[in-house]
């Protein structure tokens, strides 16, 4: 993986959606949530297995409330306080599509990977999947006090996700 | 860009969020890209449903979407003949081996997310001029209707008549026999054009030309039998048609090379038509006479 690669589409993606320059560096340890914070899940499929419900990732985004505004108010061009709790969530979701792509780097082989759809997460399920398989990588907003998180975890030996 | 008499264009943007649906209609609408028409579908099984009801020329869709995904309703489109709708993407999909599905399908173009607002501008800036080129087909075979309605009132005089446009008429619309004619132009060796008159046209044309009272004109309508008389001053029509003929730029004026009464049309005529390389049809209808077709086509 070229993580400067990595790092820099991040920050296109992010400036692109919402006009806002920023820079992603590499996080230690995913945060706990807050609570409102909104969550994010993206599956990433294997299609050689055949099976598509079968994950060999997962994308995992975390993002603060004022991220989120900023993010759909840049979207749906909006102000902030006309948004819905849906737009919000529709703007989450395809930040979290748009990220898992760049994330896919990460991937040790990513030639038959297969992007799934990102779908809202509950709060409640951030802290067990974010310390779930093994973590391949993890970034956040550097600059402070903008709170953005996003991990690619490995989870190609986790059978437990088949069973869910 | 001149936008006073361009017919709107209808863009369907397919995207499972309505934040990248809001982006793209955003970005098209503040371009100068002539009149536009919106339709907004959340998957690919929307956008098909669609299709139907919104005869969208250009469709910009999403890859990943839940339902029906972006490539399968390309392919649909193409396996129900809808070949004529563009279709572009707009996704996170990078895979070549799926890029490569989507060219083949005939896909126009495909832009990551996110995307530069010139970048979609760009690609869809293309797709619509082509749209707009498709749109305005071939040019037509007569000048225009108003010389070839001066060219009927001046072989009917006094009789009125009432000239309708009949785009996409076919051949078996005009009823047999034909008065076929075929122009040439000055130092081309290929025939320029056809005209065809239906045996009606040829019987209200002749029978005006000859000043006729409507009864022998009804009578040959009835009987698909012009008599002598009508069928000179059909002849002479055509022969006058040359004159109105569209001409290419730098060729030299287009006579009538030869006209004749045929009792069915020859074999390679139906595709000719079909060809479409220019065309101008016509319904004459003239009130006590009757009504005929006529149809004049650039070879």
């Amino acid at each position: 993986m070229q993580e400067g690669v990595v790092l820099s589409n991040l920050a296109r993606a992010w400036s692109g959606l919402t006009g806002q320059s920023c820079a992603f560096a590499p996080g230690a340890e995913p945060p706990a949530p807050r609570a409102d914070d909104a969550c994010f899940m993206l599956p990433i499929t294997d299609c050689v297995t055949g099976f598509s419900s079968h994950p060999r990732a997962i994308v995992l985004l975390l993002m603060g409330a004022a991220e989120s505004r900023a993010l759909a108010a840049a979207m749906f061009g909006l102000p902030p306080d006309q948004l819905s709790a849906a737009d919000l969530q529709d703007a989450g979701a395809e930040l979290c599509n748009i990220l898992s792509a760049s994330l896919m780097e990460c991937l040790e082989d990513a030639s038959l990977a297969n992007l799934g759809l990102p779908q809202a997460l509950d709060l409640n399920r951030w802290p067990e999947l974010s310390h779930r398989g093994e973590r391949r990588a993890l970034f956040e907003l550097s600059d402070q006090p903008r709170r953005l998180v996003v991990m690619l975890t490995d989870i190609h030996l986790d059978d437990s996700f088949c069973r869910e | 860009m001149q936008t006073a008499n361009l017919a709107p264009l209808r863009v369907l943007i397919v995207d499972d969020s309505r934040a990248i649906q809001a982006i793209i209609q955003r970005v098209l609408q503040a371009a100068s890209l002539g009149p536009l028409q919106f339709e907004l579908a959340m998957d690919g099984e929307q956008a098909l449903r669609l299709v139907t009801s919104f005869e969208p020329d250009l469709v910009i869709s999403d890859w990943h979407m839940p339902k029906v995904g972006g490539l399968e309703m390309l392919q649909t489109l193409r396996q129900i003949g809808r070949h004529e709708i563009k279709v572009g993407f707009v996704t996170t999909e990078t895979a070549e081996r799926h890029l490569a599905q989507a060219r083949s399908n005939g896909a126009i173009f495909v832009i990551n997310k996110p995307f530069k607002d010139e970048d979609l501008l760009r690609e869809v800036q293309a797709a619509l001029a082509s749209c707009r080129e498709a749109l305005k087909g071939p040019a037509p075979a007569l000048e225009s209707a108003e010389a070839l309605n001066r060219l009927i009132k001046s072989q009917m005089r006094e009789i009125p008549f009432r000239l309708i446009p009949a785009p996409g008429q076919g051949l078996d619309d005009l009823k047999l026999p034909h008065d076929l004619a075929m122009y040439v132009a000055d130092g081309q060796k290929t025939p320029h054009a056809l005209g065809i008159l239906d045996v009606n046209a040829c019987c209200i044309l002749g029978g005006g030309g000859a000043q006729l009272q409507p009864p022998p004109v009804r009578t040959a309508l009835q009987s698909g039998v012009p008599t002598p008389e009508m069928m000179k001053q059909a002849d002479l029509f055509m022969r006058s048609a040359a004159g109105i003929l569209l001409r290419d730029p730098g060729t030299g004026p287009v006579s009538l090379k030869v006209v004749n009464l045929v009792a069915k049309p020859f074999d390679k005529l139906r595709s000719l038509m079909e060809r479409d390389a220019g065309r101008s049809d016509y319904r004459l209808s003239v009130p006590g006479y009757g009504e005929g077709r006529m149809a004049f086509v650039r070879l």
